[in-house]
């Protein structure tokens, strides 16, 4: 297996509190992995330990991070945060910039200011997040005048605009309605052919059906973490089954 | 918008199609052998069964892994639930084709008294009742699937005579035994391969109507299926209650 | 009766009573901002003229005559004001709501609220000390910095409360996609909240433009044309002030025009905010 994303005894605190306990997992390339759990098992601290915006939130962690072999506890967290680019769970478009300009901020504030560069880098990725053919007249529009889905694809193509390895998704979709929500899975399908995708959902049949791996996380331990398929069928531990089949707690 | 969950039961469909033909080939090349006395292909029936199990296998994952990860409703909820039984009803359908194949090579020689049987006519009828219940589940088409479920009595009554028939052949001549319980047997099969052919066209029924009609169509055939549904669940509460076997919710 | 319709009947009762509250509060409200629209209005738009624009102040005795170098003398000061208050009230604002959350923070906080609270002539007295007795002498300058003083609480806790509602996901789309934190604090979170942080800085330029008693020991006052820093200069309050109180008809007459003069001047300052900072995009 091609490991993109390698965690080993990683521990997480807010403050005094241990919210993640002794995680150790391989993310391989290309592939979606799904993390499920619920309600405040850690699944989202995991996930924004592995681009560091749990520091965001006062976070720290110990053991060790890597992403193709490079530790990333030791670089620059801004310089980290372009490889592995993060989707939230509510669309948050910039509300004061133009559609194209909210694709290009990533690269607007990071100095790329020439209208020549950034306008096919623009149409690239809103063409990934499949949004082009719906914005494409109105780019000079605002940000924040289009649909909660076209949003959540526009959040995606500007995190696509700065070229990550990785693409970290916060429950991306537990705010948009179901056709909304099934874009945006047909829209993973497309982008692991390019990228590796680790999704925090508390939604199990979502992370059925878009994940080729998925972990199962509670109480802030990583609890069991297979193939897909075998979660959902024939999962080998009694808690995983008991959350996947509803008849948890 | 063609999605991931299609493309998935696009792979399932054309799985059971290949299916269907090998099934279709494998009836057919059962009956050859006998009509032609051709050893080599009733031992190439036996032997292509093994590939028969194979799809059997792999249809029933897919349906499985269908099931666990897309939580399918409506329309591609019977088409799932359809195609597992008609992958079993073809699959006893290759078991029997083998069991054809079996006793003719024990046999080796078509007897004379044949020509006094409708084993012939069987065949024929049996053939064409495979093929338009493999053609309406192809094509979607109830109409096939009607004919399919009406053809039946006229086998069940070829099959009667046959009994009639072989049992006076054995009454009259002694030698004759051996081969007339053989072809009494296959007249069973070939009479077994219409039920599995007929419980094939209800499921097509069953995926396009969205009418479980199973078993209901001695009494009404295509009418007042609600009435005749109701009337078999009174039935069965009326049993349960009986025997005491409904535990108290 | 039947209990469910006694209680529907009780429910709409009672809101058409607090409806009703309501709106005679609003009423009671409204009564003395009409009667100061009304009487600065019906008592200043006599002298209101080209002249009060750009004549200056007659002596003694003399009717007529205009208030130029009062008008010229008011939006100097607040200018001043504004380019110390702006500057410092906005990043006080913005240090606080962002990097604020320690003991630090809560002691400028407190600070900050002690001073909206301080007396304007306080403030004056402080800019009288600091500034005119070093100087030696009043000036404009000594007015503008007191002005700027007083600035700075509102605009403070305008900008930090409006930055406080950007909501922090937009931070974090920042952060996450590779800006540094003080890009991201510039060119996002301030932007988004600039129409807020403006109307701040509104609120506070329009209460510099109408105080008195910080600018009687510090820009004192001018009747003559005047728009030098180090030098006293005129404005508007203060010459309502020392014509309201003269004994003479036609000073006092001016002195309602000068309030109105005042008026017009913040409603112009307001509306031309409004336009400057209002949104690119249409809002829904």
């Amino acid at each position: 297996m091609d490991i993109k994303i390698s965690v080993k005894n990683l521990e997480a605190f807010y403050g005094k509190n241990k919210v993640l306990k002794n995680i150790s997992i391989d993310i391989p390339r290309n592939k979606v992995v799904a993390i499920i759990g619920p309600s405040g098992c850690g699944k989202s601290t995991f996930l924004r330990c592995l681009n560091r915006m749990h520091e965001v939130v006062g976070g720290t962690i110990t053991g060790s991070i890597q992403v193709d072999g490079e530790d990333l506890t030791k670089t620059d967290p801004v310089l980290l945060r372009k490889r592995l680019g993060m989707v939230f769970q509510k669309p948050n478009p910039f509300p004061t910039m133009s559609i194209f300009n909210n694709v290009a901020a990533g690269l607007r504030f990071n100095g790329v200011r020439n209208k020549k560069i950034l306008t096919p880098i623009v149409e690239r990725s809103l063409k990934q997040a499949a949004l082009w053919d719906e914005v494409k007249d109105n780019l000079d529009d605002s940000g924040v005048n289009i649909s909660g889905g076209q949003q959540q694809r526009l959040c995606i193509a500007r995190t696509l605009a700065v070229d990550p390895e990785v693409i970290l998704m916060d429950e991306p979709a537990s705010a948009l309605d179901p056709i909304s929500t099934s874009k945006i899975e047909e829209l993973i399908f497309e982008l692991k052919k390019n990228y590796t995708i680790v999704i925090v959902t508390h939604n199990m049949q979502q992370a059925a059906r878009v994940s080729d791996s998925t972990a199962f996380f509670y109480m802030g331990e990583l609890i069991e973490y297979d193939k897909t398929t075998k979660i959902f069928t024939n999962p080998a531990n009694k808690q995983t089954e008991d959350y996947v089949t509803g008849r948890f707690g | 918008m063609e999605t991931h969950f299609d493309i998935q039961l696009a792979k399932l469909k054309t799985r059971l199609f290949k299916m269907c033909s090998l099934v279709d080939e494998q009836v057919q090349f059962a009956l050859r052998a006998i009509e032609e006395e051709d050893m080599s292909l009733a031992e190439m029936v036996v032997e292509r069964d093994k590939k028969v199990d194979k799809y059997d296998v792999k249809i029933e994952k897919i349906c499985q892994k269908l099931f666990a990860l897309n939580q399918p409703v409506a329309m591609d909820l019977r088409l799932i639930m359809s195609a597992m039984t008609i992958n079993t009803n073809l699959e006893r359908i290759g078991d029997i084709a083998v069991n054809i194949a079996e006793n003719f090579i024990r046999l080796r020689t078509k007897p004379a008294f044949l020509e006094k049987t409708k084993i012939n006519q069987m065949s024929m009828i049996v053939k064409e009742m495979l093929r338009n219940a493999i053609d309406s589940f192809i094509q979607n088409d109830p109409k096939l699937a009607e004919k399919v479920i009406r053809s039946d009595d006229e086998l069940d009554a070829l099959n009667a005579e046959n009994h009639k028939v072989l049992i006076e052949i054995m009454k009259e001549d002694k030698e004759s035994i051996e081969p007339a319980v053989t072809f009494l047997v296959t007249s069973r099969e070939l009479e077994r391969i219409g039920d599995h052919a007929t419980n094939i066209a209800e499921d097509v029924f069953f995926i396009v109507e969205a009418e479980l009609i199973k078993h209901k169509y001695e009494k009404f055939l295509f009418s007042e299926v609600e009435n005749v549904e109701k009337e078999i669940d009174e039935e069965i509460d009326e049993d349960e209650k009986r025997n005491g076997d409904v535990q108290k919710n | 009766m039947n209990p469910s319709k006694f209680f529907h009947i009780k429910r709409k009762v009672t809101s058409v009573i607090m409806m009703s509250l309501s709106l005679v509060a609003t009423l009671i409200a409204l009564v003395p901002l009409v009667f100061i629209f009304y009487y600065t209005i019906s008592k200043g738009i006599s002298y209101l003229n080209i002249d009060f624009f750009i004549a200056m102040p007659k002596p003694v005795g003399e009717t007529g005559g205009g208030m130029a170098n009062a008008i010229a003398g008011t939006l100097l000061l607040i200018g001043i004001g504004g380019v110390i208050g702006i500057p410092v009230g906005v990043m006080t604002g913005t240090y606080l709501s962002e990097f604020g959350n320690n003991k630090f923070g809560s002691v400028v906080r407190f600070l900050t609220d002690v001073l909206s609270g301080v007396p304007s002539i306080v403030v004056g007295v402080v800019a009288y000390t600091l500034v005119v007795i070093p100087m030696k002498h009043f000036s404009a300058l000594a007015g503008g910095i007191a002005l700027g003083i007083l600035m700075i609480p509102t605009i403070t806790r305008t900008t930090e409360e409006m930055i406080k509602l950007v909501p922090h996901s937009l931070r974090e789309a920042g952060l996450a996609l590779g800006i540094p934190k003080w890009k991201t604090t510039i060119l996002i979170v301030l932007k988004t909240a600039w129409k807020g942080i403006a109307t701040g800085i509104l609120l506070g330029l329009s209460r510099a433009a109408g105080e008195t008693a910080p600018l009687l020991f510090t820009a004192l006052g001018n009747r003559f044309w005047s728009t030098k820093v180090g030098q006293p200069i005129a404005s508007l309050s203060v010459y309502i002030y020392d014509y309201a109180k003269a004994p003479f008809e036609d000073w006092n007459q001016q002195a309602w025009t000068a309030a109105l003069v005042l008026m017009l001047m913040i409603s112009i300052l307001s509306l031309t905010f409004r336009i400057v900072t209002r949104s690119k995009y249409k809002t829904k």
